[in-house]
């Protein structure tokens, strides 16, 4: 499956931190792996590349844990609408 | 210290890197709030935030919070506001109505390395002068009023500037134009011209419309010199970062600057870029300047602006000798006098409105709109 950012999101980069105002609701905080996950995904990406992409990253603190984290977050940011399926 | 080090901030990714050291130790925590508080009021958090994350400026662990929980409110403002002028444009486009977004998003996104450099606290849009008042009636619908009437109803149309719209719900304004700015300089240029060479950009995956290059620096450098007798540090770097955009097509500019007889106005761009922001002016802009000469009813047309006479009286006495026809003369006149009984009512008489100037604070002048964030933290990660 591959994911990218909602195209109607707007965001604001703000130190490690990304900003995102979708087109309903208030803006989101996406901090630490979230916003490395964001970050990463300026363009679609299969979630098995992203999870190599970011454990490359000196910025992100990789863990054993952290494949699966990246995994489920791709859900959890699916489900809120800030990421969806590419086509 | 802290206006050297604000003036550094204003010019912070101009020639050198990016890490090019500003400020080797911390402020004390008064320059610190001083700082902080210049920042806001000159539209400069996110230049000191980009210059805090390169260490360029050494702040205290405090500090570095402080700063970025600022701009992290002023992000979260110009996200808001961005979300509204694609909910304004897209009605107005429904409506069938043209609009160029002038400053904010414009110029965040178009301008600048990353648009967290430039946050803003408003929207601006260019409307079709016949449009303007569908327009209004449009954004009426949007829970937007206009609360200072129009002069007369024709006159926004021809004359005017335009008109700044209000939601009391929420306090959120739209400034919509006809043109740049009221008075001489405002008659000078034909809006029209203006969409007819439009450019774009996107936001939001929406395609919206806005200034050509060239009409969009000699807009700032009018806007700069002329909007407020002491432009903000951010207005001037704008000017910096417009004039150094890929492609502008110098035979246009000095066309237009010609054309819209803008030569004294950029000298005094030149003069404010040296004398306040201290850095050297493009050589675009100083030539076309030095193609200039200040003569007495230019050097009127700009008091009129930034002298001690503001007043609208003042530009509309120092615009009457570049209305061509005795006619538009004599309407100009003729609504500046008997203004609509609408704004006499609503400032208690004929002419005592004049002194009133019709100029007012925006809102949110020095600092953003409160807007919560809601975290999408992972709480899995254990080494955040």
């Amino acid at each position: 499956m591959s994911v990218v950012r909602a195209p109607g999101a707007l965001w604001r980069r703000s130190g490690p931190c990304v900003v995102v105002q979708l087109p309903a609701g208030e803006p989101l905080l996406l901090e630490g792996l979230t916003g490395a996950v964001w970050a990463a995904l300026d363009r679609p990406r299969e979630v098995e590349e992203l999870v190599d992409e970011l454990r490359c990253q000196e910025a992100v603190s990789w863990t054993d844990r952290s494949s699966d984290d990246v995994r489920h977050l791709v859900v959890e940011l699916c489900s809120v609408g800030l990421l969806v399926v590419a086509p | 210290v802290t206006a050297s080090l604000l003036r550094d901030v204003a010019r912070f990714g101009l020639g050198e890197g990016l890490d090019s050291e500003l400020r080797s130790t911390p402020l004390d925590t008064s320059e610190w709030r001083r700082l902080l508080m210049l920042a806001d009021r000159e539209r400069l958090v996110g230049l000191l935030q980009a210059a805090i994350e390169h260490g360029a400026i050494e702040v205290s662990p405090e500090q570095r919070d402080e700063a970025a929980q600022r701009h992290l409110a002023w992000c979260a403002t110009a996200l808001d506001l961005e979300r509204e002028l694609l909910r304004v444009t897209t009605r107005l486009g429904q409506a069938g109505i043209r609009t160029l977004v002038l400053k904010g998003a414009a110029h965040a996104h178009l301008l600048y390395p990353d648009p967290a450099w430039r946050l803003f606290a408003d929207n601006d849009l260019l409307v079709e002068g016949g449009a303007l008042r569908s327009a209004i009636g449009v954004l009426a619908d949007l829970g937007y009023e206009r609360p200072v009437p129009a002069l007369r109803p024709s006159f926004d149309e021809r004359f005017g500037k335009g008109a700044t719209l209000r939601r009391s719900s929420d306090g959120r304004e739209v400034d919509l134009h006809r043109s740049f700015l009221f008075g001489t300089y405002g008659l000078r240029i034909a809006p029209r011209e203006l969409f007819a060479r439009a450019g774009s950009f996107q936001l939001g995956g929406v395609v919206l419309e806005v200034l050509a290059a060239e009409d969009r620096l000699l807009h700032l450098c009018i806007h700069a010199s002329l909007g407020d007798p002491d432009p903000r540090l951010a207005s001037l770097r704008d000017v910096v970062q417009a004039a150094g955009v890929r492609g502008i097509d110098e035979g246009r500019l000095r066309w237009l600057t010609e054309r819209w007889a803008l030569s004294p106005v950029l000298m005094r761009t030149v003069d404010l870029l040296e004398s306040i922001l201290d850095v050297k002016s493009p050589p675009l802009l100083r030539d076309l300047a030095h193609d200039g000469k200040l003569v007495r009813r230019d050097a009127r047309a700009i008091a009129s602006y930034v002298g001690d006479d503001r007043s609208y009286r003042a530009k509309i006495l120092a615009s009457l000798p570049f209305l061509g026809q005795r006619r538009d003369q004599l309407e100009f006149l003729a609504a500046a006098v008997l203004p609509s009984r609408d704004l006499r009512a609503r400032f208690g008489g004929t002419l005592r409105w004049y002194g009133r100037g019709l100029r007012r604070r925006q809102t949110g002048e020095g600092s953003p709109r409160e807007v919560s964030l809601s975290s999408v933290r992972d709480d899995r990660e254990p080494n955040r």
